[in-house]
């Protein structure tokens, strides 16, 4: 029988490499020696999330050096953004985090608004806090899917899947489309929600918490996953600050911060929910985290099916929202707005915003500047999955090359954001 | 500007660099929009008009600017934004030092604007290529594709 070998405890103060904080260096004495082979890792594997490109230093299995490359995947999202008409530019940003397109949406949706002064609904408050949830499910069942996969558990990921379609097809249900929904638009959402949706989402949300019940029972008492995921990755709750990781991998390292608590939107401040934090810092503890805010999410997700409110979906303010379809045959003064708003966009008025939800990955920013015209001037993402791999040369420290799947995998980064 | 990051880190408790972010402000308040624009004059295409905007914006002091976006991980979240104005070829001293999650941001609006940032330890451009030319977000960069080269060309 084999003896468990002492696994590494999550460390004090900084391991933070100097003097690049991001790139991890090969010690001086071992620097000229041949026994230090570099790899090239990526861009183009399937286990780094798209094209993540790392240049690793090793010596045997251990991983002395590393650095990583990204900019693969970069589109210009930005300058794009800078092209198109506010409401147009709706559209490119669920593109740019392509597993949590909603919450992409919402924050570029809420700093539009928050420059407007345009006051939502409740129904849209609520109903966006809802999609928001279930995208935050949907991304964890991507990650923990593909996380499970890379490390040899095949099906976990069917498994995954087959939950995380259903979760489209509530999306479809809603918005007409499976990913990139664009269902969130200025002053509220784009249709009223469809009556069919409330049965087909209480149905889900009976199904959900059995399903993760599911998924723990495989791996939680997993030998292999356990080998693989605990003890690695270590980064201590003062590194990860420093870092500016947020969301899973820094409650993963113990600090109890989520923006849904602490700077409330939406509703969040009237609904119940926990916000799970555990201590240890490494691969395992990131997983516990998102399982279980998979789990809180489901709450969230119910509380809101209980308490939908009715009313407009859609702030009405006719120089920013469009007016009602019937409106057009008898209204000129509605014609008017509805051929101002389609042909030109709505004005902005000048002035720069900042605004910052939680996404599935951390603290998901949105800085607006605009000069009072029809488009917006500059639009800057703060993009978690950006900031996540910075980590990765901390979290790396005395790993093997067989660990850094699972540690660059718990960072669940996804390049398209950011590359953007 | 490095005193202010640690007197804003060290004393006030932000301790939390959320992002970086700049803008060029190049022809700013001179943006033309589609539509007539009546003046007392009538039309007139030549003279500089709000172009339709109720006002023109207000001028800024410097081609650049660089917002640190910061947050203090404590009760009621409070936010800072420490903006910087920089000219064009100006530089900027970096805050890696102080907030190591600068390093990438730092890098990004270096390859984006092409605003350097003294004191960064590896100032490279992070998503454009090595050899790229110019910096993709300034305003006078252009827009509508990069040249081609054919086979057969010079």
């Amino acid at each position: 029988m084999a003896i468990a070998p002492e696994r590494p405890h999550i460390y004090e103060g900084t391991r933070i490499p100097s003097p690049i904080p991001t790139v991890l260096q090969v010690p001086a004495d071992l620097r000229s020696s041949e026994d230090v082979l570099r790899v090239n890792f990526g861009p183009n594997h399937p286990s780094t999330h798209g094209v993540l490109r790392l240049i690793v230093d090793l010596h045997g299995e251990e991983v002395l050096g590393l650095a990583a490359v990204v900019g693969y995947l970069h589109t210009g999202f930005e300058k794009n953004m800078e092209q198109k008409s506010w409401w147009k530019a709706i559209t490119y940003a669920p593109r740019i985090d392509y597993l949590a397109f909603q919450n992409n949406e919402l924050v570029f949706v809420l700093a539009v608004e928050k420059m407007l002064g345009l006051e939502v609904p409740a129904r849209a408050t609520w109903m966006r806090m809802l999609l928001a949830e279930l995208n935050r499910i949907h991304s964890h069942l991507v990650w923990l899917g593909t996380a499970a996969l890379e490390l040899g558990a095949i099906s976990m990921f069917w498994y995954c899947f087959r939950e995380r379609d259903r979760i489209l097809d509530l999306f479809e249900l809603v918005a007409g489309y499976r990913m990139h929904t664009r269902y969130f638009q200025v002053g509220g959402l784009a249709e009223d929600v469809p009556p069919g949706f409330w049965d087909e989402c209480a149905k889900f949300v009976e199904v959900m918490p059995k399903a993760v019940d599911d998924y723990e029972s495989l791996v939680n008492r997993n030998e292999i996953w356990l080998e693989r995921t605990q003890g690695l990755g270590l980064l201590s709750a003062d590194d990860a600050i420093a870092l500016g990781q947020s969301g899973p991998v820094l409650r993963g390292s113990g600090v109890d911060w989520d923006l849904r608590r602490a700077e409330p939107y939406l509703a969040y401040d009237q609904v119940d929910f926990r916000v799970p934090v555990y201590p240890e810092g490494d691969v395992y503890a990131r997983y516990r985290v998102r399982m279980e805010e998979m789990r809180e999410s489901v709450r969230i997700v119910d509380q809101a099916l209980r308490r939908m409110p009715g009313g407009p979906w859609i702030a009405d303010d006719r120089k920013v929202v469009l007016p009602p379809r019937e409106e057009l045959h008898t209204s000129m003064e509605s014609l008017i707005h509805h051929f101002k708003i389609v042909t030109e966009g709505f004005r902005v008025p000048e002035g720069e915003v900042y605004v910052a939800v939680e996404s599935p990955r951390g603290e998901l920013g949105c800085y607006v500047v605009s000069d009072g015209g029809p488009k917006p001037w500059r639009v800057k993402f703060r993009a978690p999955s950006f900031v996540a791999l910075q980590a990765t040369a901390t979290a790396m420290s005395n790993a093997l090359i067989a660990d850094m799947i699972a540690i660059v995998g718990s960072l669940d980064t996804v390049m398209g954001e950011v590359d953007r | 500007m490095v005193d202010a990051a640690l007197h804003l880190r060290d004393e006030l408790g932000f301790n939390f660099l959320s992002d970086l972010a700049a803008a060029d402000y190049l022809g700013w308040g001179k943006a033309g929009v589609s539509g007539y624009i009546g003046t007392p004059a009538g039309r007139n295409l030549n003279e500089p008009s709000t172009q339709g905007y109720q006002r023109l914006p207000g001028e800024k002091p410097q081609r650049f600017s660089i917002s640190y976006h910061l947050l203090a991980l404590r009760e009621g979240a409070p936010r800072v934004r420490l903006q910087v104005w920089v000219g064009d070829g100006q530089s900027v001293p970096s805050v890696v030092g102080v907030w190591p999650t600068a390093d990438w941001f730092e890098r990004e609006t270096w390859d984006m604007f092409g605003i350097a940032f003294d004191g960064h330890p590896n100032l490279s451009r992070i998503l454009m290529d090595d050899d790229w030319e110019g910096h993709p977000l300034r305003k006078d960069y252009p827009i509508g594709g990069e040249p081609v080269r054919f086979s057969g060309e010079e």
